[in-house]
């Protein structure tokens, strides 16, 4: 079998909460080498917890069976999330002693991914000027939320703040509903900055086998998600229409919708594009009598009806099981799918059928099924190869075999509180 | 000075959003792509709104124009034999193929991916689907909602009591076209070392449920055994986070690090607070946030929404505006870094839309180039292969081109 496509590029992940850390785990999927740096003198928010040591005896969310253990940074969902295919160091980045060994690290690696506001690295004493004079042909890709220049460069912004400087949020809700209701999390834009900062990665490493040079890419997360709203700008900035909130429905196709299934809180989506697809609606419900009013009988019809139509559809499918809905339309062609909570997903045929999720047994959570990819190479198959990492795992792996330090000088390193596999007492 | 993909050629056969967003990436870093368009009619999206005066007309979709920048377009009927023949010759000068059919239509046509690779073995051929190339539901019928949907999304947008809501727009189909993009540019980055192509098969639901959000919701529920709750934006344990009303307007609070809750008190000028035993640790205030959305409301309903943002984040807190879609275009953040880009149109004039979703300072800045009219490129890029205009009407004439 042929190497990974990114097999012999070193990564050095700098990513906090999503958008870096999930931007190096798509690197490390598609095979490139990534060391994940970890202070253990404070606690990153997000992908190690909310706090380095809960409080025992009571239920915590988000641990394995709500139990954060005697090492809760390495039993919290959002590592099990998108931290597998990495080593993962320690390292005090506070002490100089810290940055010298970082830049050892840096000298031999190709990409430094990290998502710190714009400055941060640079205090660190690790900016794109420093890691240039170690390593010339580094290439630092900095995903900030707005950008490293530019008049709101310094705002404290993170994928929520985003949501809302993007018009995703004005647009992100139930027709006539009141803002203050709408939900905030997901944020979504992560999904697409950390896509697109892996995307950044390849394309400057492709360019530095031409031309032999790094670079630094200046991304912001709100750029990399304005694309992805670029039919409601493009009809603003011709047409000066400022676009509104639609819920679940649509300007051209109807019915569309979200209908109620038996069982508690079941639904299934459809659309109806065409009046073919109408007719396979109507013959699946067994074409009740309500089907045949004119004003449903054509697209105009149905667009300007649509409230008396998702009420018959919805008396329709309440009776129904949201998964045979989907089957039973899908008969007729017309589209339909099942809104599926977790748990059916993870039980979905399709999925299973496709390898989607892998069991892997990990030290400190058990055994659990994680989720794949957005995609799959047919001669290079991607697969979990190492489990999301302890804190500190690959400690001596990196700091020995990698950069050649002897036991001793490791032992002086966690002695010194540069490195170490839990957090410092005093972290919160 | 180079473009990265400046040397990258990529015979695009994608229609709809999530195949063409994908072809936009490569084209906007410099890949040369070939849009190939039915004769006559065309990629769907130029029959999709939004349009230019609201006028329905193929050349002049927005929606087309946004996903179709800087790359060319020629028209080709795979349903001839001849136009297949004329395809294979495309395919054996080009680096990459992305393909956006129903999955059994490149099979039905000849073009599977082993046919094609004996033809041109480095070929990278991307598959975007909505359900990926196999499995049960692999033929189903889809649309954003219904894909939408089946990920791990849905379930819990929107509020108790209520119906679950799909996102604004068509957010799965970017997405997977995102994802496809950065594989693509994956397996070719191996390719153009070692010459051993390979398909790359791209599921929109599956891009739904990979890290980071969607994998994040999944591995919660694996966790405990919770699934997805429509709670709208009152999540247990976090607080304050959410949409608030101003004077004029609205803002997003992202107030739930500990650290910020001090910031908070002091950007409304009430740090006796924190003597307060209701508000006195970042825990308590979470135990007692609806006593303390009675103080913040009517505190932030006398602020306009620069008022309020501007003193937040001078605290350091990460509060922004909500803006409507004409206050994104006139941000003066994304106007100095030049994010939106006029494209010169030669039908619909000077349009501007987003432009590349990353700078790469090695690379020059060039111009936006328009999408391409159907059939624009017919006769550059066939000349290529040698027709000459002669040739060109003869397969105009057969509805070959």
């Amino acid at each position: 079998m042929s190497k990974l496509p990114l097999t012999g590029i070193r990564v050095i992940d700098h990513g906090i909460v999503y958008t870096g850390t999930a931007a190096t785990t798509l690197l490390a999927d598609m095979g490139a080498e990534v060391i994940r740096v970890e202070p253990i003198n404070i606690l990153p928010p997000f992908t190690r917890g909310m706090m380095a040591r809960p409080p025992k005896g009571i239920p915590m969310p988000g641990y394995v069976d709500s139990d954060p253990g005697e090492r809760p940074w390495d039993r919290w969902f959002q590592l099990h999330a998108m931290q597998h295919n990495k080593y993962d160091i320690t390292l005090d980045l506070s002490q100089p002693k810290g940055v010298e060994i970082y830049k050892r690290i840096a000298k031999i690696s190709d990409v430094v991914l990290e998502n710190f506001a714009p400055g941060v690295m640079d205090r660190m004493g690790i900016g794109y000027e420093d890691l240039k004079a170690v390593k010339p042909d580094i290439i630092l890709i900095s995903a900030s939320g707005l950008g490293a220049v530019g008049p709101y460069k310094n705002y404290a912004a993170v994928g929520t703040s985003l949501s809302g400087m993007t018009g995703m949020m004005s647009l992100r809700g139930y027709p006539g509903d009141d803002p203050t209701i709408r939900t905030v999390m997901p944020v979504w834009s992560d999904n697409v900055a950390a896509t697109t900062a892996a995307f950044a990665a390849i394309a400057a490493l492709y360019m530095r086998r031409k031309t032999g040079k790094g670079q630094f890419i200046d991304m912001s997360q709100a750029e990399t998600f304005l694309p992805h709203m670029g039919e409601v700008i493009v009809d603003y900035t011709m047409n000066g229409r400022v676009a509104q909130v639609m819920g679940n429905r649509d300007q051209t196709m109807a019915p569309q919708g979200c209908y109620p299934c038996r069982g508690e809180d079941q639904w299934v989506t459809l659309s109806i594009s065409t009046d073919r697809q109408w007719e396979g609606l109507c013959r699946a419900m067994g074409n009740p009598p309500w089907t045949k009013e004119e004003r449903f009988g054509s697209v105009l019809g149905r667009l300007s009806n649509q409230d008396d139509l998702d009420k018959n559809i919805g008396e329709w499918t309440k009776q129904q099981d949201h998964y045979e809905v989907m089957h039973l339309l899908q008969k007729e062609g017309v589209p339909a799918g099942p809104v599926l909570t977790c748990t059916e997903i993870f039980s979905d045929p399709h999925l299973e059928a496709r390898g989607y999720f892998t069991e892997l047994t990990h030290r400190e959570a058990g055994t659990h099924r994680y989720p794949g990819n957005a995609f799959q190479f047919s001669k290079t198959p991607m697969s979990i190869r190492m489990a999301p990492p302890c804190l500190g795992e690959h400690n001596d792996y990196i700091y020995g075999e990698l950069l050649g330090m002897t036991k001793a000088e490791i032992e002086a390193l966690k002695a010194e509180n540069l490195i170490g596999d839990a957090y410092l007492p005093e972290v919160f | 000075m180079e473009e990265a993909l400046s040397d990258v050629k990529v015979l695009d056969l994608t229609h709809y959003i999530a195949g063409p967003y994908c072809t936009r990436v490569l084209a906007d870093y410099g890949a040369e792509v070939i849009k190939v368009e039915k004769p006559g009619c065309g990629d769907a999206t130029r029959r999709m709104g939004p349009f230019l005066g609201d006028e329905v007309h193929p050349e002049k979709s927005g929606f087309f124009l946004h996903l179709n920048t800087n790359k060319k377009g020629i028209t080709l009927n795979l349903k001839t034999k001849s136009g297949v023949a004329i395809f294979k010759e495309l395919l054996k000068r080009t680096d990459i193929l992305v393909e956006s059919f129903a999955p059994r239509v490149m099979p039905s046509l000849g073009l599977d991916y082993e046919t094609l690779s004996k033809l041109n073995p480095k070929l990278v051929m991307t598959s975007i689907s909505n359900f990926g190339q196999t499995g049960p539901y692999r033929d189903y019928k889809a649309t954003e909602i219904t894909l939408f949907a089946m990920g791990p999304h849905m379930y819990g947008e929107g509020s108790p009591g209520r119906e679950p809501l799909k996102y604004p727009g068509h957010k799965s189909q970017y997405l997977a076209g995102s994802h496809a993009a950065t594989a693509t540019l994956g397996a070719f980055f191996s390719s153009s070392i070692n010459g051993e192509g390979q398909q790359v098969d791209v599921s929109v639901i599956e891009s739904l449920s990979a890290p980071p959000e969607g994998a994040g919701t999944l591995m919660s529920t694996a966790f405990t055994g919770l699934d997805q709750q429509r709670i709208g934006h009152r999540r247990e344990g976090f607080y304050p986070w959410g949409v608030y009303p101003v004077k004029d307007g609205f803002i997003l609070i992202y107030g739930i690090v500990p650290a910020f809750w001090p910031r908070i008190l002091k950007w409304m000028g009430r740090e006796d607070l924190l003597q307060d035993e209701r508000f006195n640790t970042p825990f308590a205030k979470i135990m007692h946030h609806a006593d303390f959305d009675a103080i913040l409301l009517p505190w932030l309903l006398e602020r306009t929404r620069t008022e309020a943002v501007e003193t937040a984040q001078a605290q350091r807190i990460p509060v922004t505006p909500v803006y409507t879609i004409d206050e994104v275009v006139k941000d003066p953040q994304y106007n100095a870094r030049n994010i939106f880009q006029e494209v010169a149109h030669p039908v619909m004039g000077k349009v501007l839309c987003p432009g590349l979703p990353f700078s790469m300072p090695e690379a020059p800045k060039k111009p936006q180039r328009a999408a391409p009219l159907l059939g624009e490129h017919n006769r550059e890029i066939y000349g290529r292969l040698g027709y000459r205009d002669g040739d060109l009407v003869k397969l105009r004439e057969r509805g070959i081109i």
